[in-house]
């Protein structure tokens, strides 16, 4: 916008005032992180000693210690918790991106007797909200004998429709000259897709990729629903049923606990922003 | 015509002239790179969304799934007179009016001012997108420790403000508002982008014009950028009703629904009467109910928001 060289005092004053407030909202959401961060350094009773009354010893832990840590992986198994995770979002995000891949060359290079309606038919899939087919949802996985295993938690994603929207987009602006001039050479289709086209869909891969993983790694209510087994469930509802109910939980394990639930995408995210970014804005999904 | 219709068009028209037929090799591979994704969809996704409406219907237990009988709108006749559920209904709505209330016109000015470029722009973009990769659960479980009664933290900060200390998720009255705070909170940074999205498309010849009028700051925003901006509020609050319906994760966490229902909505109902009481048909017809409630606003939030204006 305006961007006189010689900004008014008035400017100057606008801008420094805007500054201010976008340092406020900073704090307001980066601070429950440095508060889950610092918590989780505290032995359990410090955690409330040093909450109340506020003092610096609330946002800072005064003995900092990686005792939560150890603890939630030697005694409250979260190793293995998250070992299904990674798990988890490993086949989801491979999966994805092989079955969207696939189905976006397909709509996005050939017309062919109802593929305007089966792309239809993606559209409206994408529009489903899971929360109201989650019943039925859970009730085919559990006829296919998926519930309690990794592929019931991922094999019902791997088809994304926002995944599948979102690379048929960059499969239309790859240039049809290059596969005209593969085919010319003799290249069949499956080697013009493998070898021209995947090449040239890396930026729309790494946002599915991204995507899916995120989405993979954050999911709570379907794992809730569909594992019982306390061996095969994910970091995520760990977390939330991290204590016997009815016992108090120690807030210390369960903040080190969220930490590592929170933090590697959380990293990833602020080196990767930008594709994230984009899928994001362009399909109208959220983690 | 879009000038990529037209090329597709072109190329079929050539390929149509040298009548060069595709091999059945081509067809094949066609349709192993499209099988996966269809199988997916239709038995994930689509299938699914036949077998609630069909399942709504019917009177059929989740226990026993052979034992079910078809009931026509039963289930439906049953929810209208089902005190619990218009509880949770009304919940659902209030919380989708808090947050359009809130949530859209905080992410315009947000973004309006990260549009800006002051300085502090890229600290306060991370931090407002942060909970967009941050799980459900994690963020439930934060903010549950800062809403504890009595030693939580935002009770050490009103304490310090010398007002009384508050009960928040213990209380009926602020329950439903402390959730809906926790909201807010996760998904702003959502708003915010798309509104960064559309500022972004606005052309600069349009601020240059206002400018040479004499039209600033506030008017800006007001007259000039928030008409411009119309089709991208649009989505931005198709969005927020959308995640407003869906919420769960908050309420499973931090307060069962309670206390006294003054949190239960309308997937935490549905979750109850499925999965706590193998009400399957009962829960189908909740998650109709849903899908044509939320179909409903959004054609009438089309309608408010409805422009015929281009840039």
């Amino acid at each position: 916008m305006a961007l006189s060289s010689a900004a008014t005092p008035g400017e100057r004053v606008r801008r420094r005032l805007g500054s201010l407030v976008l340092l406020a909202v900073t704090v307001v959401f980066f601070f429950p992180y440095l508060w889950m961060l610092a918590s989780s350094l505290k032995p359990t009773a410090d955690v409330f000693k040093y909450g109340f009354p506020l003092s610096w010893k609330t946002f800072l832990p005064p003995h900092p210690t990686l005792e939560n840590y150890a603890t939630i992986f030697s005694e409250f198994g979260f190793g293995r918790n998250l070992l299904n995770s990674l798990i988890v979002v490993v086949c989801q995000v491979v999966l994805t991106l092989v079955v969207c891949a696939g189905a976006g060359f397909v709509f996005g290079r050939f017309r062919f007797r109802g593929s305007r309606v089966l792309f239809g038919l993606v559209m409206v899939a994408s529009f489903i909200p899971f929360e109201v087919v989650m019943v039925p949802m859970y009730v085919v996985t559990r006829e296919l004998r998926l519930t309690d295993t990794y592929a019931g938690l991922f094999l019902p994603w791997v088809a994304n429709a926002i995944g599948i929207f979102l690379i048929r987009q960059s499969v239309q602006e790859v240039p049809r000259s290059l596969d005209e001039a593969a085919a010319i050479d003799g290249a069949s289709t499956w080697r013009t897709f493998v070898q021209i086209i995947l090449p040239n869909l890396r930026p729309a891969l790494l946002t599915v990729g991204l995507i899916s993983a995120v989405a993979g790694w954050n999911q709570f209510l379907w794992p809730l629903i569909a594992v019982q087994d306390p061996d095969k469930q994910v970091v995520q509802v760990a977390i939330a049923t991290f204590t016997d109910p009815g016992q108090l939980p120690t807030w210390g394990e369960l903040f080190a606990a969220a930490s590592v639930a929170a933090l590697p995408l959380l990293i990833i995210f602020l080196f990767l922003q930008r594709y994230y970014i984009r899928g994001v804005v362009t399909s109208g999904m959220k983690g | 015509m879009t000038t990529q219709a037209l090329r597709t068009d072109a190329v079929r028209r050539r390929t149509a002239s040298t009548a060069v037929r595709a091999p059945r090799s081509h067809k094949l591979t066609l349709g192993i790179l499209l099988a996966p994704a269809c199988a997916g969809l239709a038995i994930f996704q689509l299938g699914p969304l036949v077998y609630a409406l069909l399942n709504s219907l019917r009177q059929v237990s989740l226990l026993d799934l052979t034992r079910s009988k078809y009931v026509g709108l039963a289930n439906y006749a049953e929810l209208l007179q089902d005190m619990t559920f218009w509880h949770s209904m009304g919940n659902t709505l209030l919380y989708v009016v808090g947050k359009l209330a809130v949530q859209v016109p905080l992410a315009f000015a947000l973004a309006v001012l990260l549009d800006r470029k002051l300085r502090g722009t890229a600290l306060a973009r991370a931090a407002l997108f942060a909970p967009l990769v941050t799980s459900g659960a994690v963020i439930a479980v934060i903010w549950n420790l800062m809403y504890f009664p009595d030693t939580g933290l935002f009770n050490a900060i009103i304490d310090w403000s010398g007002l009384p200390t508050q009960p928040f998720l213990t209380s009926s009255a602020q329950a439903l508002p402390a959730i809906l705070l926790v909201g807010i909170w996760e998904d702003i940074g959502f708003s915010v982008l798309i509104f960064l999205a559309g500022l972004q498309a606005v052309p600069a010849s349009v601020y240059e014009a206002a400018e040479l009028d004499g039209v600033r700051g506030f008017r800006l925003a007001r007259f000039v950028t928030l008409p411009l901006l119309r089709r991208t509020t649009m989505v931005v609050t198709f969005m927020a009703t959308v995640f407003s319906f869906r919420v769960f994760t908050p309420i499973f966490v931090m307060t069962q629904g309670g206390p006294d229902n003054a949190t239960n909505n309308a997937v935490y109902f549905m979750y109850q009467q499925a999965f706590q009481f193998s009400n399957l048909g009962y829960a189908s017809a909740v998650g109709v109910t849903v899908i044509i409630l939320v179909a409903g606003l959004l054609a009438i939030q089309a309608r408010l928001l409805r422009t015929d204006l281009e840039y």
